[in-house]
């Protein structure tokens, strides 16, 4: 059988997009007003990702309170129907533990937890279908839902990820390149270039490092202007209301 | 702690009038506007999200799956994942148990049948996001919802193959893909579940949540086929109440239940086939 | 000295309870061929032996046989809880099959046939269901505010259940009657002690009681606080017609084990 040709030599990608090219990305914020006090959905390609967050709240438990800053906890579920073919996961999953610890430890850094000692914050995602770029569509359904919730944060935390194919940076991996290369995924901070994630969970030489994280901080603020847009609109549209 | 010992006096005091005044001033019969959207998920057969105005929240999934029909004695599979809740906490379990049991007695499997050897089999995964009250009745409206929009590729190979060796093909085209209702040639309604407060001598509809804390009791009866039918269940429905009024029930509450699932329930089932027909159908989720 | 803290153990000098005395449990109501019999006897029930107060460290306890059902129940409290004050007893229920029963799987949740594999520590979808169901059927009957503070837990092991022969809700008939047997035991103060009447119909004729597998329409539990003759659990499977019919003979059968009850307590 021969191999799926995932970047042909006319530079156009499976998906027939080019090597730097996003996919289709749209997000809502407070899609849920009724049941939390922030939530969004986030489009990324075919991913389908809804965030809600509760807090800062009293923690139901003492041992989940901090004298000095908030406590932020994360809850990944993964719907059973999110992949091509049924499966059933557990929320003990490694792997989804280990994206629960990266996204908790992104945004520990991320809020200004010292604004609220002694509370708790719940962000839960729900993944609804997955098409690569879970970690990166999680985390920016987890920054629109802290926004529309208030939270304090010293900026935007807008991710993407990209690969490396032979010798070609590419940017934001669907599910079929995913499995073929190695991959990265940052999370910008605002307009900088600074990192507030970076995972890499295989190999990639170093000389090539440099590109595909250039590349992925332009996708990266591309994502924060996209997500901007969405949340200075919703802003708009609430000021207009009232 | 919910309701002061006030508040719920006040609201057991005006529930128990003959007719029962209702905090958001329901009839008895009404259930909560329900918002909903369906076909949304691309790589299911049919989805449905359905919110209601408490801001209870189901996401409904169904993908079908070829199967032998030997090997499978079970050819509808339920799950339930509700937020906050663990897996195996009796919480999800009875609910489980509960829907599975109404899908079971109350399903044209016919329509499954793909040919002698082979069926369709539907997992339903159904999601609940956010809930207040007990959520049993939002979950199997939506996967009312989920099971009128689902689509089934069409069959192109051979119907009887009990002597040949083939594996089932279908028609690539999705726009020959068939909804269960074409399947079995009628209009195919599938069962719902509807919750019943019980209160003094009146029962309620779908009960909120601040209703749950002082009912007497709980009923849920299923809806199929143009009447009630089983399975028919009391419940405690108040679990999170710290004081339960919970009391024994008379059977003309039984019986006066069925007669009026029978009497309102089909306007429910009319509200529920309006909402998909509102639905605009352009894929989105929100 | 034991050390053994994460068990409930029993009794150093611990006796196993004197069990092998059971009644004829055998099938004695015939049941005509057709399936149905004829005409319906308040007699219909099948026999069964009842015996409490054979666990020595539970505070109540019941043992029921009846045809191929085998049901025991413990009762622990009313015992102190640690956490902050409740102003009532919280009342909690778990029914466990021993591991080598067949559960009555027609749902086949999951698809798997063995819903009770070696090594499992959660329960079953169907025990899951039958605790609740108990639980509910109990709550109306037991004065829970005479318990701030406190919690009352319900250990039921199905210790026999052929589900070939004896549907799951001729087994929870049983179940809810050894409960109540159980808490009446441990002297927790109840309304009323709460007995269950099971009948399966065709649409003419009734049966109550029924342990031999018949094909039927209607399959309905109810169970009663006969005093006030208030229904305080139903579980109603096949046809809605006649239910009322159906209701008024699982009154007959619950008060007939409910007369059965009292003579046996009063005896012992």
């Amino acid at each position: 059988m021969p191999r799926l040709e995932l970047y042909s030599p006319e530079g156009l990608r499976v998906d027939g997009r080019r090597w730097n090219e996003l996919r289709r990305f749209e997000c809502k914020i407070n899609t849920h007003p009724n049941s939390s006090d922030g939530s969004s959905y986030v489009e990324q390609g075919n991913s389908k990702i809804i965030c809600m967050v509760q807090g800062p709240m009293e923690p139901k438990l003492r041992s989940q309170m901090d004298v000095n800053k908030a406590n932020i906890e994360v809850s990944i579920s993964i719907a059973h129907f999110s992949t091509f073919h049924r499966k059933k996961r557990s929320k003990n999953e490694k792997r989804i533990v280990e994206l629960k610890t990266a996204i908790e430890n992104t945004f520990e850094n991320s809020i200004i937890s010292h604004l609220y000692p002694r509370t708790f914050i719940q962000i839960n995602i729900q993944v609804l279908a997955q098409d690569g770029g879970l970690l990166a569509g999680m985390a920016n359904a987890a920054t629109l839902a802290l926004i529309d919730a208030g939270i304090a944060m010293y900026d935007y935390v807008s991710c993407v990820s990209a690969g490396l194919y032979d010798q070609y940076p590419l940017l934001d991996l669907n599910t079929l390149e995913e499995n073929d290369m190695s991959y990265l995924t940052i999370g910008v901070i605002g307009k900088s270039e600074k990192l507030a994630l970076l995972m890499l969970e295989n190999k990639m030489p170093l000389d090539k490092l440099e590109p595909v994280l250039g590349l992925a901080i332009a996708g990266g603020h591309r994502v924060r202007e996209l997500m901007d847009e969405e949340v200075r609109s919703h802003g708009k549209h609430r000021s207009q209301r009232q | 702690m919910l309701l002061s010992p006030a508040e719920r006096q006040y609201l057991y005091d005006s529930l128990v009038q003959n007719p029962p005044i209702r905090p958001d001033a329901r009839n008895v019969f009404q259930c909560r506007p329900l918002e909903a959207t369906t076909t949304f998920l691309p790589s299911s057969n049919g989805s449905a999200r359905l919110r209601m105005t408490d801001g209870a929240e189901c996401i409904v999934s169904v993908k079908s799956k070829v199967v032998k029909t030997a090997d499978t004695p079970n050819l509808l599979e339920v799950d339930v994942d509700v937020q906050g809740y663990r897996d195996d906490s009796n919480f999800v379990a009875t609910l489980k148990y509960n829907l599975s049991s109404l899908l079971h007695k109350n399903f044209p499997f016919e329509a499954l049948k793909l040919t002698s050897r082979y069926s369709y089999k539907l997992f339903i995964d159904c999601i609940v996001m956010s809930n207040t009250s007990y959520p049993l009745t939002i979950i199997s409206m939506a996967i009312y919802l989920a099971l009128k929009t689902t689509k089934l590729p069409k069959l192109v190979s051979e119907v009887d193959d009990v002597n040949v060796e083939e594996q089932p093909t279908f028609s690539d085209d999705w726009e020959d893909a068939k909804t269960l209702g074409e399947a079995t040639g009628s209009d195919f309604q599938p069962p719902v579940f509807i919750t019943l407060g019980v209160i003094g001598s009146s029962l309620l509809f779908d009960p909120s949540l601040e209703e749950e804390q002082v009912l007497e009791n709980g009923l849920i009866v299923s809806f199929y086929d143009g009447k009630a039918q089983t399975p028919l269940q009391n419940i405690n429905l108040a679990l999170n109440s710290n004081k339960n009024n919970y009391k024994g029930l008379k059977s003309t509450h039984i019986v006066s239940a069925i007669s009026m699932v029978n009497k309102y329930c089909g306007m429910i089932i009319h509200a529920l086939d309006t909402l998909i027909d509102q639905d605009e159908g352009d894929g989105q989720v929100f | 000295m034991n050390t053994d803290r994460r068990r409930i153990l029993g009794p150093q000098d611990a006796r196993i309870p004197d069990l092998g005395i059971s009644t004829n449990a055998n099938n004695s109501m015939d049941i005509d061929p057709a399936g149905f019999a004829a005409e319906k006897r308040s007699s219909d029930i099948q026999k069964m032996f009842m015996k409490t107060n054979f666990i020595s460290n539970a505070n109540g306890s019941s043992y029921i046989e009846h045809g191929d059902t085998i049901v025991q129940v413990s009762v622990f409290g009313p015992r102190p809880i640690k956490s902050s004050f409740i102003e009532q007893a919280s009342f909690s229920v778990e029914c466990r099959f021993l591991p080598h029963l067949k559960q009555d799987d027609a749902l086949d949740i999951d698809g798997d046939h063995h819903s009770n594999p070696n090594g499992r520590t959660g329960l079953s979808y169907t025990e899951h269901k039958i605790s609740s169901f108990v639980e509910s059927c109990l709550v109306p009957s037991i004065l829970l505010d005479k318990y701030p503070k406190s919690t009352i837990d319900l250990h039921i092991t199905v210790i026999e259940h052929n589900s070939e022969s004896t549907s799951l809700t001729n087994l929870v008939n049983w179940i809810t009657v050894a409960s109540s047997l159980a808490l009446v035991d441990s002297g927790v103060e109840v309304r009323d002690i709460v007995t269950a009447g099971h009948i399966i119909s065709d649409g003419q004729h009734v049966i109550l009681d029924p342990i031999e597998p018949v094909s039927k329409r209607t399959d309905c539990l109810v169970c009663f606080m006969n005093l006030k003759n208030e229904i305080v659990g139903i579980w109603v499977d096949g046809d809605l017609d006649n239910l009322d019919t159906a209701i008024e003979e699982c009154n007959k059968m619950s008060r007939t084990i409910r007369g059965n009850i009292n003579s046996y307590l009063l005896s012992t």
